[in-house]
């Protein structure tokens, strides 16, 4: 087995899955608040 | 080169426990304020000991604590990673006695009661010029600490022209180029208006213009703290989880982005400020987000690199391989719970820069639970893990109460969850940050709070567990530690062999330029127009 056909050196697919993850959690969470909070609140900017 | 021939191992050792009686202190002040905001009955409980010990924890925590580890893990990077001395030893060690004794007197001066004006010293509030003049000299210090790292770089450099120079130390040099630019702020606002108006030598002070001159140098501060805690995530973790790290170039990229887009932004800590156009606090903004993508490009190059060392164990699923880290070192485990944190702060982050949304959160109980979630705990609990890393390497000492190592970051990590979520519930609600009593004396609005006061007291007592075990392993390693042979430092390898050739991410002039560029038009406009408004100063004050 070549160092490139190794498991290690595949394409890190577990780590795109929980960046993926992340980053729907991150934006789910950011529009929460702007909607839930933020809007409902009179959305005043300063 | 061997572990007693390293001469500069004292220099580090003498900056690292500073960084660490500093924690100690500021933690055993965090857990009486922790108790005091849940308005229980403690001895001694007073406002005006409660702002003593919050200005005391924040200045230990945030200014020196960090500083000074921050100071001991670069010159072990200078010297581990080129396998040379670091140049101007006597320069280092001065340094190293201005920092402690500007750190001296301003601890002196808070503590004595004459200085209670939190870690921020937004004026009018005044202090006494101990003070402003202690941490100065603490900021000297780490200038001439910077100067001697940059230095270290230089005379390598003549004998391997060509040659990028190692990760670990690309960051520490980043780490520096940062805090060289955001210094220029604090040192502006310290000579120019607090020292001068502390000594009586200026009846009024502008508050404006302090706090302009604060945030230019507060925001990248943040960046100073988090900076050297990726150098460990991208360099000592992988090789400690048993693994290789995933991208070279990447780790580069962000520490680059780093020093371009650092100071740009400080208008994002001042969007409910007069005197500032709407215009440039939107700039500021925007650029706020952009600092968001290298770390983005952190989280995930990072974790692919715990990916690669999971699979060389022989995972083999989609997730399995975080089963074969090992969580139980303390290294590992700090890391790894610091950057689950992380993530939580990074959204935080990212209401607290939207300008609109700013609003809502701005001086709440959510900002000190973001805060604790970044500086508290991606800088904070990666540099305890990198001290259990560090400390048995430096000294030549078996790392002692090891289980009380194991446990720490994850008490650390149950604490910080039971306090920032409560703060940042709380602070939705809108529960102040800084307030001695959050009972509000009885309002029907602070009954509202009141249990997550209590879950955050919790939180507090979880922490402050974590801190003393961290202390009792570090003072049993450092006074009653059993010799042993030296352990190697030894930095994680990348996967795909290096260019041998320094390319445009090693050119440090060339970013440190376009990052002094991009300040100038983020800044000098608004600085402009500020010095020639019509503004009132404002006589000192001080509550206690």
């Amino acid at each position: 087995m070549t160092e490139h056909d190794a498991p290690h050196t595949a394409h890190p697919k577990g780590t795109l899955f929980l960046i993926g993850l992340y980053g729907v959690l991150f934006v789910t969470g950011w529009f929460a608040v702007y909607l839930l909070v933020y809007l409902r609140r009179g959305g005043v900017t300063p | 080169m061997s572990e007693r021939a390293v001469p500069s191992t004292r220099l580090a050792l003498a900056h690292l426990w500073v960084a660490i009686l500093a924690f100690g202190v500021a933690a055993a002040m965090a857990l009486m304020q922790a108790l005091s905001r849940a308005a229980l009955d403690l001895p001694w409980r007073s406002a005006r000991m409660y702002y003593l010990s919050v200005t005391a924890h924040g200045t230990l925590m945030a200014l020196v604590f960090t500083t000074f580890f921050i100071m001991a893990l670069g010159y072990v990077v200078a010297e581990r990673t080129l396998g040379r001395p670091v140049p101007h030893r006597a320069l280092a060690w001065t340094g190293y006695w201005v920092a402690l004794g500007g750190t001296l007197a301003t601890v002196a001066s808070i503590l004595s009661g004459k200085a209670t004006v939190l870690y921020t010293f937004y004026p009018p509030l005044k202090a006494h010029p101990a003070f402003y003049i202690g941490a100065t000299l603490l900021v000297v210090g780490s200038w001439i600490w910077g100067f001697v790292v940059i230095r270290s770089y230089v005379v390598w450099k003549r004998g391997a022209p060509g040659q990028p120079a190692p990760l670990a130390l690309h960051g520490m040099l980043a780490t520096v180029i940062v805090w060289f630019i955001a210094t220029i702020g604090v040192a502006a606002e310290m000579l120019f208006l607090l020292i001068p108006w502390s000594l009586g030598l200026t009846k009024t002070v502008d508050p404006e213009l302090a706090r302009m001159l604060f945030w230019y140098f507060g925001h990248p501060l943040v960046y100073f703290w988090l900076l050297p805690a990726y150098v460990v995530w991208y360099t000592v973790l992988p090789k400690v989880a048993g693994g290789k790290l995933f991208s070279d170039p990447l780790a580069r990229l962000v520490f680059i982005l780093f020093i371009v887009l650092s100071t740009p932004v400080g208008f994002h800590h001042q969007f409910m400020d007069p005197g500032i156009p709407a215009s440039w606090k939107l700039f500021h903004a925007i650029l706020t987000f952009g600092i968001l993508f290298p770390s983005f490009v952190t989280a995930f190059t990072v974790t692919a690199s715990l990916e690669v060392a999971g699979r060389m164990k022989g995972a083999t699923g989609l997730l399995d391989w975080l089963k074969r880290l090992p969580w139980g070192d303390p290294l590992v485990a700090s890391v790894l719970l610091s950057m689950l944190l992380f993530a939580v702060g990074g959204f935080g982050g990212a209401i607290n820069a939207a300008y609109g949304m700013n609003a809502v959160v701005h001086n709440t109980a959510w900002i000190q639970g973001h805060f604790h979630l970044t500086v508290g705990s991606a800088t904070a609990l990666t540099f305890m893990g990198t001290a259990y890393w560090l400390l048995p390497r430096l000294t030549g000492r078996e790392l002692e109460l090891g289980l009380l190592a194991k446990v720490q970051p994850y008490l650390w990590f149950i604490g910080m969850v039971l306090f920032s979520i409560s703060n940042h519930i709380t602070g939705l609600m809108g529960m102040p940050r800084r307030i001695f009593d959050a009972s509000y004396g009885g309002s029907a609005v602070a009954h509202a709070w009141r249990g997550l006061t209590g879950v955050s007291a919790v939180g507090g007592l979880f922490l402050f567990a974590s801190s003393a075990f961290f202390l009792l392993v570090m003072l049993g390693t450092g006074l009653a530690g059993k010799r042993i042979a030296p352990q190697p430092i030894e930095w994680a390898e990348p996967l795909e062999p290096l260019s041998p050739r320094a390319g445009l991410l090693d050119r440090y002039g060339l970013w440190t330029a376009v990052a002094v560029l991009l300040v100038l038009v983020a800044y000098a406009y608004p600085l402009w127009a500020h010095l020639h408004m019509q503004t009132y100063g404002s006589p000192g004050y001080s509550p206690f």
